[in-house]
């Protein structure tokens, strides 16, 4: 029986499978992380979607993450925005990171509707190729979901910072992919909690050392 | 039958010469044609524009020697007999509950001008002719408009969009295009000189002097047309009459040279639009400064110019004055992305109080260099897309919301970066954090050494008294005694006193 099958998945590349994601190829972003990419159905950050990472506090290598993304981004002459940030990134580690801070750009408003509807804009102007937007935990799921169709729409990578809740945030949310982070003392300990056809969360251990 | 055949003969030969006449007009319109070409449009209801918008019976008066006179009516009362030049009793027998304005000369020369500039998108040589009728030549614009109609066509819709009727004719003098069009001849169109005579032979003769005292003494004279009039012996008509109504015919013929004035644009633009009653919103405020901008691209685009910034001058109802400037990153002539700048903008905005009038001022114009285009299609639209949104961010945020950041070759860590998008020195750390606090904050001593611990030897910064910010400090990267966040601390060394200065996000 195996071996049947074994040969059906070798002899018909085009079979579809349920882990990978329904319909045409889409393109997605390396995240920069072999390990982190192999678990994520496109094989990176997927374009056009939105990606919540659960962040139970800040400073445990979250912005880290998204560094190989923000290099990836700048260094190919679109715009990374960061909205909302909770501390002022700091440039000489950025640059280190081999960051274009030329294409980086810092948006903290003064109120959540603006930062919102700074991403909203952001999100749809085909210049931008990743926004990085922070919001609390009281932002209501209409509003996710808004920013989740801008995304689609300007097929922009929107990761998500959201404080993690003791109780969850219910059954229902509007990502299109999950993460979980935890701090690890090598680097970033990761739970795949949703993905398009993934039926099992995930984990894994992000070593922050080697890179 | 040779009676018939005789007459048919001369009937045939009469018509054969007639069409030998007409191939020979034909061919000399054809060897020799008008130089000049000139377009009058006339406003007919200016005056009434000028003052109101209605759909009851209207009319503008103007008191002249005591007695008013009605100089512009509406449809409406049009439909009730009432006609420019009657006396204001008498309109008012006609119809008891007429709507009388007075005439306003500064707002009908107004929006002549924008007119005027309308039509100077079109021709260099626009002139206002009347106070209700402007004239262009446009013999060396029909090939660049695409022919006479394209050309009418495209003048009458951007007029028609200030909501203004009018009547276009064309003539080889700007004169004779004036009286064609305001004898009403809509359709008229004569680009030839000989034709030209023949046409104002039927014209008035009140076209010529107005409704004065020699009009009356023409017409006691039995002189009604321009035509009845030619045919009299010049000698004894100006001896009569004087030389001026000789003089006009000929410049209408192009007998003699006209001198007319030409239009010129403001400079810098500046438009400006009174409101009748004090407004308190902005959304209606918007839709002027729509109209407003519009007139300002038809300034734009007739010089090859943009902008980088504009200022909306709002006059309150106290007369104090508030402005509004909208800036745009890059130079900027489509009136559309101005609007939504204005938009986003006008959103947000509190009116202190009511506004009586706004003025738009572009105070600065640049000459735009004429750049080639791609023969293929290069997506190269990323850079504009993102100044567009650069700009409608900062109308929306203000101009300190929005941030780049760059390094600066100072290792002291607060000196180590700038709010700029100037590429500066690449500084780069290896040790440093992702997030940085802007002022260090002080740590509780006992708090600190309880949860947090020391991943790695200190990093000793000791800088800047060339600059007069001495530091000495011993940098930690310390971890959080639960397995949490990461912290990078601080101990000055002068004080001992211990300081967090960012987290390695």
């Amino acid at each position: 029986m195996n071996e049947a099958l074994d040969y059906l998945i070798t002899a018909t590349p085009r079979l579809w499978r349920g882990n990978s994601t329904v319909g045409s190829v889409s393109q997605a972003l390396p995240t920069g992380f072999y390990t982190l990419d192999q678990i994520l159905p496109d094989g990176g950050w997927p374009l056009g979607a939105m990606v919540e990472l659960l962040v139970p506090a800040t400073g445990i290598g979250e912005l880290r993450l998204a560094a190989p993304a923000l290099r990836a981004v700048t260094c190919t002459g679109r715009y990374a925005v960061l909205i909302a940030p909770p501390y002022l990134p700091f440039a000489p580690a950025l640059e280190h990171a081999r960051i274009d801070l030329q294409y980086l750009l810092l948006i903290k408003t003064k109120h959540s509707q603006q930062a919102l509807w700074a991403a909203d804009k952001a999100l749809r102007n085909p210049a931008c190729g990743l926004l990085l937007l922070w919001v609390d935990a009281t932002t209501p799921g209409h509003v996710l979901r808004r920013l989740q169709m801008a995304a689609r729409e300007g097929n922009t990578v929107l990761l998500l910072y959201r404080p993690e809740m003791p109780g969850g945030y219910g059954k229902s949310h509007w990502a299109n992919i999950r993460l979980r982070l935890q701090s690890h003392s090598q680097g970033l300990a990761l739970d795949l909690l949703k993905a398009p056809g993934q039926l099992q969360p995930q984990s894994l251990t992000l070593n922050f050392q080697d890179g | 039958m040779a009676d018939l055949f005789q007459a048919f003969g001369l009937r045939a030969a009469d018509s054969g010469k007639r069409r030998l006449k007409l191939l020979h007009q034909v061919s000399a319109a054809q060897t020799t044609p008008a130089t000049t070409l000139w377009m009058a449009v006339y406003l007919p209801r200016l005056a009434l524009h000028a003052v109101v918008e209605t759909e009851e019976a209207a009319v503008v008066i103007e008191t002249q020697a005591g007695r008013s006179l009605i100089i512009s009516t509406n449809q409406a009362a049009e439909r009730l007999s009432i006609t420019n030049g009657m006396m204001l009793s008498a309109a008012l027998s006609l119809c008891n509950g007429l709507h009388i304005y007075e005439r306003d000369s500064s707002t009908e020369y107004r929006l002549l001008n924008e007119v005027a500039a309308i039509a100077y998108s079109f021709s260099d040589s626009v002139s206002l002719y009347a106070s209700d009728t402007i004239v262009l030549e446009i013999c060396n614009s029909l090939k660049l408009f695409g022919g006479l109609d394209a050309l009418q066509q495209g003048l009458q819709q951007s007029i028609e969009k200030l909501k203004l009727q009018t009547i276009l004719s064309v003539a080889p003098t700007a004169c004779a295009a004036t009286w064609l069009a305001l004898s009403g001849q809509t359709t008229a169109r004569i680009t030839d000189l000989r034709a030209l005579k023949t046409v104002l032979r039927t014209l008035p003769i009140s076209l010529i002097t107005g409704k004065t005292k020699t009009t009356r003494q023409f017409q006691n004279c039995g002189i009604q047309t321009l035509g009845d009039y030619m045919r009299l012996p010049h000698k004894d008509v100006n001896r009569r009459f004087g030389l001026r109504p000789l003089r006009v015919l000929q410049q209408a013929l192009g007998e003699l040279p006209e001198l007319l004035q030409y239009y010129h644009p403001p400079e810098p633009f500046s438009s400006e639009w009174h409101f009748d009653d004090p407004v308190a919103t902005c959304g209606l405020i918007e839709k002027v400064v729509e109209r407003l901008l519009q007139g300002l691209q038809q300034y734009l685009q007739i010089r090859c110019a943009a902008i980088q910034y504009v200022v909306l001058r709002l006059e309150h109802i106290d007369q104090s004055i508030s402005n509004l400037r909208i800036s745009s990153s890059h130079y900027q002539r489509n009136d559309a992305h101005l609007k939504q700048l204005f938009h986003e903008r006008l959103q947000n905005y509190e009116l202190k109080q009511p506004v009586i009038s706004i003025c738009l001022r572009a105070d600065e114009i640049h000459v735009l260099p004429a750049a080639n285009m791609e023969l293929f299609a290069v997506h190269n639209n990323n850079q504009q897309d993102w100044q567009q949104l650069m700009d409608i961010l900062q109308a929306r945020l203000g101009q300190q919301i929005i941030r780049q950041l760059s390094t600066c070759d100072d290792p002291r860590p607060e000196y180590a970066y700038r709010f700029s998008n100037n590429a500066g020195a690449k500084l780069r750390h290896s040790g440093w954090p992702f997030w940085l606090l802007e002022t260090p904050q002080p740590l509780d001593i006992r708090q600190f050494s309880k949860n947090l611990k020391p991943e790695n030897g200190a990093e000793r910064i000791e800088q800047g008294w060339w600059a007069g910010a001495d530091i000495r400090r011993d940098y930690y990267c310390t971890q959080h005694a639960q397995g949490s966040a990461r912290y990078w601390v601080f101990q000055d060394c002068r004080s001992g006193q211990w300081f967090l200065h960012g987290l390695f996000g």
